[in-house]
């Protein structure tokens, strides 16, 4: 399966609004390697959704460049699988008719990705609900529906929009550990945005900090626990020590503070 | 079970209830026959001259039918233009909308000199006051889709159509459908009102006759042929969407219960 290094370089992106332009995103240089897991970490507003939506070519930046493997990305990318917050699963479709859509739209040979799509199903615990309606499912299994239409086309990029922030802590945990599985399988480049420290720490090889509005880039860490991780890690002391360094860099940035200054 | 039972005996039972009232009210001398006739009078009547009825119903039924298909050929194409080609939306959307200010069932004598006095104008009339709610639906319901679907289509390598035919247009048919049960029912009151402007067949024409020679018998026995027309055409579109949308919020049983 090929496989693409990401590359983001100084962009910047310019919101025109009625109350005058709003800088979302300054100067953000990023590189992603072959097969490596990044997690972008910021604050609400900070532009790290708009970043990912420029790296998949959905939104121009207006100044700067995304290059995607050796290919400069000016429209949207199809090599790539994408988790968004909202599952945006279609109610006209069960839910492998959901994961098919992928395969349908880009006209793959049906029977192999049915199969796959059903492979994947299962790897996620929804064995059995293949044909059910969308709307029987809890939150979580629409989500993990979602992460199955992201894969089921073997991308070379896996790009995800704060895919669990509005799951429980219960099922954001199993979430986790089900993508981590997933992902192990065959570790494509992926790029996870997200404001839950724990689950960056988690889930990525490389953790990066970005500031409030405008979005730039002020801290990038690499994660050096052992894979698989597991739940019982995330009480050790090294997850408590990148917690700790991370929590520093957000108050320094003044996106958390301990006593009220106002 | 129980529920579905209810649904069928409770509209039988009142209908039962009101014939039975309307049988008494004339029965018993009341209203004068010649202003209301007694249904049982009514259905005697529709029975001894149902070729004549048939025959003029089919005629109705085709303009009714002729009409709301255009209707929605019209509003929907319309539709897409003023969602896809901005240009248009901006020249034309206020100009559609204002001409609806205009009672189009005044303009049914301009058709009938344009157009004579056979079925296309009456077809005219009846698209012309049905395609407006199938217009307006079908416009909020291709508008109704959220950009991030947008860009999940557009991840996966599709473009205009695929967004249209994947995306836009399943979310816009509960839209679409709304739309056409109300185009039905216009379409149905553009047939008549053609045929009161001028025709020599048809149920709006049978009305007319016998109201001319102040047959209420045969005037009741036209309307009975007409509600049962406009009726089975409803029907006919519910069933449509009942097929297409199933999968919609408002097609679930359990969510229907509560929201009515």
């Amino acid at each position: 399966m090929p496989n693409q290094a990401v590359r983001l370089a100084a962009i910047g992106k310019v919101f025109g609004s009625a109350g005058g332009d709003v800088v979302a995103l300054d100067g953000v240089d990023l590189e992603v390697a072959e097969r490596q897991f990044v997690a972008i970490l910021g604050p609400s507003g900070c532009g790290k959704s708009t970043l990912l939506m420029i790296t998949a070519g959905l939104i121009p930046p207006s100044v700067g460049s995304v290059t995607v493997g050796n290919v400069r990305v000016t429209k949207p990318l199809t090599d790539v699988g994408i988790v968004f917050q909202r599952d945006l699963l279609f109610d006209w479709r069960t839910v492998v008719g959901n994961v098919l859509l992928q395969a349908e739209i880009r006209r793959l040979d049906p029977a192999q990705a049915r199969a796959k799509a059903m492979a994947l199903l299962k790897q996620v615990g929804l064995e059995g609900f293949e044909n059910s309606h969308t709307w029987e499912l809890s939150g979580g299994m629409r989500q993990r529906v979602a992460i199955c239409r992201a894969l089921v086309h073997e991308c070379s990029l896996l790009l995800l929009d704060e895919p669990f922030g509005a799951l429980d802590a219960l099922t954001r945990d199993q979430m986790n550990l089900d993508l981590q599985r997933i992902w192990a399988t065959d570790k494509r480049t992926a790029i996870l945005v997200t404001h839950s420290i724990a689950e960056a720490l988690f889930l990525a090889d490389r953790v990066v900090i970005m500031s409030p509005r405008p979005g730039r880039i002020v801290s990038d860490m690499t994660i050096d626990l052992p894979r698989p991780r597991t739940l019982e890690m995330r009480d050790s002391v090294e997850f408590s020590r990148y917690q700790r360094e991370v929590r520093k860099t957000m108050e320094r940035l003044g996106v958390l503070r301990e006593e009220d200054t106002r | 079970m129980k529920a579905s039972l209810l649904r069928l005996a409770a509209p039988a039972a009142i209908f039962v209830v009101g014939m039975a009232g309307w049988q008494c009210l004339t029965a018993f001398g009341f209203v004068a026959p010649y202003l209301l006739p007694a249904p049982s009078q009514v259905l005697r009547r529709m029975a001894a001259v149902h070729t004549l009825l048939l025959a003029h119903s089919m005629v109705t039924g085709l303009e009714i039918l002729l009409g709301f298909v255009v209707a929605v050929v019209v509003g929907v194409l319309l539709a897409a233009a003023v969602v896809y080609i901005r240009p248009f939306e901006a020249a034309f959307y206020p100009w559609i909308i204002a001409t609806q200010a205009i009672p189009k069932v005044a303009l049914g004598p301009l058709f009938i000199v344009w157009l004579g006095l056979g079925l296309p104008p009456k077809v005219v009339i009846g698209a012309l006051i049905a395609f407006f709610p199938i217009l307006i639906d079908t416009v909020v319901g291709l508008k109704s889709i959220d950009r991030e679907s947008i860009f999940l289509l557009q991840s996966m390598g599709a473009r205009r159509w695929a967004i249209f035919r994947y995306a836009q247009l399943p979310t816009a048919l509960p839209n679409l459908f709304a739309g056409m049960k109300v185009a039905i029912t216009l379409a149905t009151v553009g047939a008549i009102v053609g045929e009161f402007v001028g025709a020599n067949e048809g149920l709006g024409y049978v009305l007319l006759f016998a109201n001319g020679t102040v047959d209420t018998t045969l005037l009741f026995g036209a309307l009975v042929m007409l509600s049962l027309l406009a009726v089975v055409f409803y029907l006919v579109v519910c069933l449509f969407e009942a097929v297409f949308i199933r999968w919609h919020v408002s097609r679930r049983g359990d969510v229907a219960r509560v929201t009515m």
